[in-house]
C-alpha cells in the first residue's frame, strides 16, 4: 500500500529516525505511522489521507528488509 | 506483580560520560512530539514537529543556548512529602561576555516563563536527547511543565581572568523524570534555527 500524505503536508517537516527533510521526500514514513497508530497521535495521524494497519505496515518492512537483503547479495556476487 | 509492575535496571556493555554537549530552548507551543511505542513512559519520544501554525519563519525554532564548555549540567532531584513524589529540575550553564544580546535574552527568558511555557533539549555526552517543558504529546495538550529562569548571576569579574557573564539558572518541578528524545540529533537539527 502507498502511504498517502496530504498535499499540504509534503513540504512539512517532522524529525524522525534522525532525519529532518520534509516528509514529501522521506522514504520512512512506515515508521513515522506506525508510532503514530500506536500511540495514537492525531496529530501526525492527521497527515495522511489514509491511515493504513499495522499488518499493512508490517508488510512495507518485510519488503524494505528484503530490498536491504537482496542488495548486500548483489554486493557480494559483484565482489567474487 | 501482585501489588506493582516492578522492573529493574542495567544498562548495555557501552562506554558513558558526563555533561552536557548542547541546550536548546523553544516556545513549547510551537511543538508537537510523537511518543515511541506503546507510549512515551516506556519508549520516549520518538518524533518531532512543528504544530499547525508555527513556521520557521515565524520563529518557530528550537534555538541553542551557547554556553562556555564544560559548564552545563542538568540535575533532577527526587523528593517525597507527604505521600507526594516531585522531580524538581535544575538546569545551569555559564554564559560568556555580559552584552546586550544577552540581556536580551535574559529578558524574553522571564517573559516567556510568565506568558507561556519553554521547552528545553539538551544532548548528554552519551549523544542521549533529553527533553523537559514539553506541551504538546500526539496532539494532546499536556499537564503543565513550567521550567523558569531562577537564580541567573551576571558578574564582571574584578580580575582580567575572572569570569564575566552569567551563571543560567532554570528551574521548575515536576511529577516525573525527563524523557529520552530518540528521534536522533538531525531531527533536532531540523527544527533548530
Amino acid at each position: 500500500m502507498l502511504l498517502k500524505l496530504k498535499d499540504e503536508f509534503k513540504n512539512h517537516v517532522v524529525g524522525f529516525n534522525n532525519d529532518g527533510r520534509p516528509l514529501g521526500q522521506r522514504n520512512d514514513l512506515h515508521i513515522l505511522l506506525e508510532n503514530a497508530i500506536l500511540t495514537n497521535s492525531t496529530y501526525i495521524l492527521g497527515m495522511f489521507d489514509e491511515i493504513p494497519t499495522l499488518e499493512e505496515i508490517k508488510a512495507i518492512r518485510e519488503k524494505e528488509f528484503q530490498q536491504k537483503q537482496n542488495a548486500k547479495k548483489a554486493g557480494r556476487t559483484s565482489g567474487t | 506483580m501482585l501489588q506493582v509492575s516492578v522492573i529493574g535496571y542495567s544498562q548495555a556493555c557501552e562506554s558513558n560520560s558526563g555533561g552536557i554537549s548542547r541546550i536548546w530552548v523553544g516556545d513549547a507551543a510551537d511543538f508537537d512530539l510523537t511518543a515511541g511505542a506503546p507510549n512515551a513512559e516506556e519508549a520516549g519520544y520518538s518524533a518531532i514537529a512543528r504544530r499547525a501554525g508555527a513556521t520557521h519563519a515565524g520563529g518557530a525554532d528550537l534555538f541553542e543556548v551557547v554556553f562556555r564548555d564544560e559548564s552545563g549540567n542538568v540535575q533532577v532531584t527526587q523528593s517525597v512529602e507527604e505521600g507526594s513524589a516531585q522531580w524538581a529540575y535544575n538546569l545551569q550553564a555559564s554564559l560568556l561576555r555580559n552584552q546586550q544580546i544577552q540581556s536580551r535574552f535574559l529578558i524574553k527568558l522571564d517573559t516567556a516563563s510568565i506568558c507561556g511555557q519553554l521547552l528545553w533539549v539538551w544532548e548528554d555526552y552519551n549523544g542521549k536527547i533529553f527533553m523537559a517543558g514539553e506541551m504538546y504529546v500526539g496532539g494532546a495538550l499536556q499537564r503543565k511543565f513550567k521550567l523558569r529562569q531562577n537564580g541567573s548571576v551576571m558578574s564582571w569579574g574584578q580580575t582580567l581572568n575572572n569570569f564575566n557573564g552569567t551563571n543560567l539558572q532554570i528551574q521548575g518541578n515536576y511529577f516525573r523524570p525527563p524523557y529520552e528524545f530518540t528521534g536522533g540529533i538531525l531531527a533536532i537539527q531540523a527544527m533548530q534555527v
